[in-house]
């Protein structure tokens, strides 16, 4: 994409494709893609210079519905993907997204290492807390006594994982939690998380009306957190272990770690230098 | 619709000049536009034509709304504010309608219901403005445009009688199946 010489100011519909969303009517999903045209037009970025890449899922399929770089790519993968395209072109500013299975299962290990590395990322899961595109499994989010599904028809017994405790555990420099039931909130906070360096992790609350319905009912259970974030990981666990799930709003943790940002330029090769790496 | 407690943020503070009054005017107007728009797709998309067809009836009366306040803004410097930063109540404008309350066999009674609230809120949103300002042009805009609302709510009511409601309610004869 070649940007025009002069932009006249674009406006958050100018950020979204042509193609139309097939989530459910009523998927917490469609106001996180509101949200991320409400940002990027705050961040005053051109189109061509926002990639935003993605694993599987229904989640996932947000980089088709916007008008800017996109890859949707393989389950679980989005996170070494989109890492490996913030060190070769860190410019770009690059958004992840994606579901609580794609990136707390399949792709949980890439979580633990893309918090540790903190390259400068902005990865935003949208958090169901079941596998909605294959029909309603448990994911590693699903409270161990949901017995909605016939794979765990007693629940599934296990402690479900903490995306928040982790990161902060794991080293990610910036983590909040917000609602889909406030889009407007949400485009504030992915706008905070973008221009924190480092990597950042957005959890939204994403009610999937149709294998979880009872999840309507977030929006009344959630409620804005009452502190507003500390740069102390300390004190960041210590508001997560009495944390309900529910304290959404606000940036939890804003740290100070140097992003990984090796001088990609100094260390590039031709193309067939590189083939010759990998010839057998 | 319970009221959303995350973006609850107290009294709105004052509107205090008419740039700003238009400003929030516009926004309003183009959200509701977009919305009404966004929710003729996902109902196109789940083959509900009846309620695609009433969202495109109200996208397209929100648009002419956002042509007429347009016209109001002509060599009026608007005042930039991010979408946080609009003083109304709750995150998005009183007019969008929530993305969470539908359903992709909602009726198109059910629409005009939704749509009736919103259009209320935009009016009660307006009149607080007007109640607000002291400037007295602010407040006499207000009061247009709160007018202007009421009008919407009118046609609403009347569009009520058109739509009667459903007795199938949600019902789906061939449900998406949960599986494994």
């Amino acid at each position: 994409m070649d940007a025009p010489a002069e932009r006249k100011k674009l406006a958050a519909r100018d950020f979204k494709s042509s193609i139309k969303p097939i989530w459910c009517p009523g998927c917490g999903d469609y106001a996180v893609l509101n949200a991320l045209t409400k940002a990027f037009v705050e961040l005053g970025r051109a189109p061509e210079q926002i990639a935003v890449v993605s694993g599987i899922g229904c989640s996932s399929r947000i980089p088709a519905y916007l008008s800017a770089y996109g890859f949707h790519g393989v389950h679980g993968r989005a996170l070494p993907i989109a890492t490996g395209l913030k060190l070769a072109r860190p410019e770009l500013t690059v958004v992840v997204t994606g579901g609580d299975g794609d990136g707390f299962s399949i792709g949980g290990n890439h979580f633990l290492h893309a918090c540790r590395r903190n390259v400068d990322l902005t990865y935003i899961v949208m958090d169901n807390q079941v596998y909605g595109m294959t029909k309603g499994q448990a994911s590693p989010t699903t409270a161990p006594d949901w017995e909605g599904s016939k794979l765990t028809p007693e629940g599934t017994g296990i402690n479900p994982f903490q995306p928040l405790v982790i990161a902060l555990a794991s080293g990610a420099n910036f983590i909040a939690r917000v609602s889909s039931s406030d889009p407007v909130n949400i485009a504030q906070i992915i706008v905070e998380a973008v221009r924190h360096p480092g990597f950042s992790l957005v959890q939204v609350l994403s009610p999937c009306i149709t294998f979880r319905p009872e999840q309507q009912e977030w929006r009344d259970q959630v409620r804005t957190a009452s502190v507003d974030f500390t740069g102390d990981a300390a004190r960041a666990a210590r508001r997560l272990m009495t944390d309900d799930g529910f304290n959404v709003g606000k940036v939890l943790f804003k740290g100070n770690r140097r992003p990984f940002a090796p001088d990609a330029a100094s260390e590039s090769c031709s193309v067939t230098e590189l083939d010759r790496e990998f010839e057998v | 619709m319970s009221p959303n407690k995350v973006a609850g943020k107290g009294r709105p503070r004052a509107i205090r000049s008419v740039p700003d009054l238009l400003a929030h005017a516009l926004a309003i107007e183009r959200d509701a536009e977009e919305r009404y728009g966004e929710l003729a797709d996902q109902m196109a998309t789940h083959n509900n034509t009846a309620a695609e067809d009433l969202f495109r009836r109200l996208a397209q009366i929100e648009g002419r709304h956002v042509t007429q306040i347009q016209q109001l803004c002509v060599g009026v410097e608007l005042p930039q504010r991010a979408p946080w930063e609009f003083l109304w109540q709750g995150g998005e404008g009183p007019e969008a309608m929530d993305l969470a309350s539908v359903h992709y066999l909602l009726s198109p009674h059910e629409a005009v219901q939704l749509a009736l609230g919103h259009e209320a809120r935009a009016e009660e949103f307006y009149r607080g403005v007007a109640g607000r300002a002291r400037p007295a042009a602010v407040r006499q805009l207000a009061l247009q445009l709160a007018d202007e609302e009421a009008e919407h709510v009118r046609w609403l009511q009347d569009w009520l009688q058109h739509y009667p409601p459903q007795a199938t309610g949600h019902d789906d004869p061939d449900p998406p199946m949960e599986q494994g």
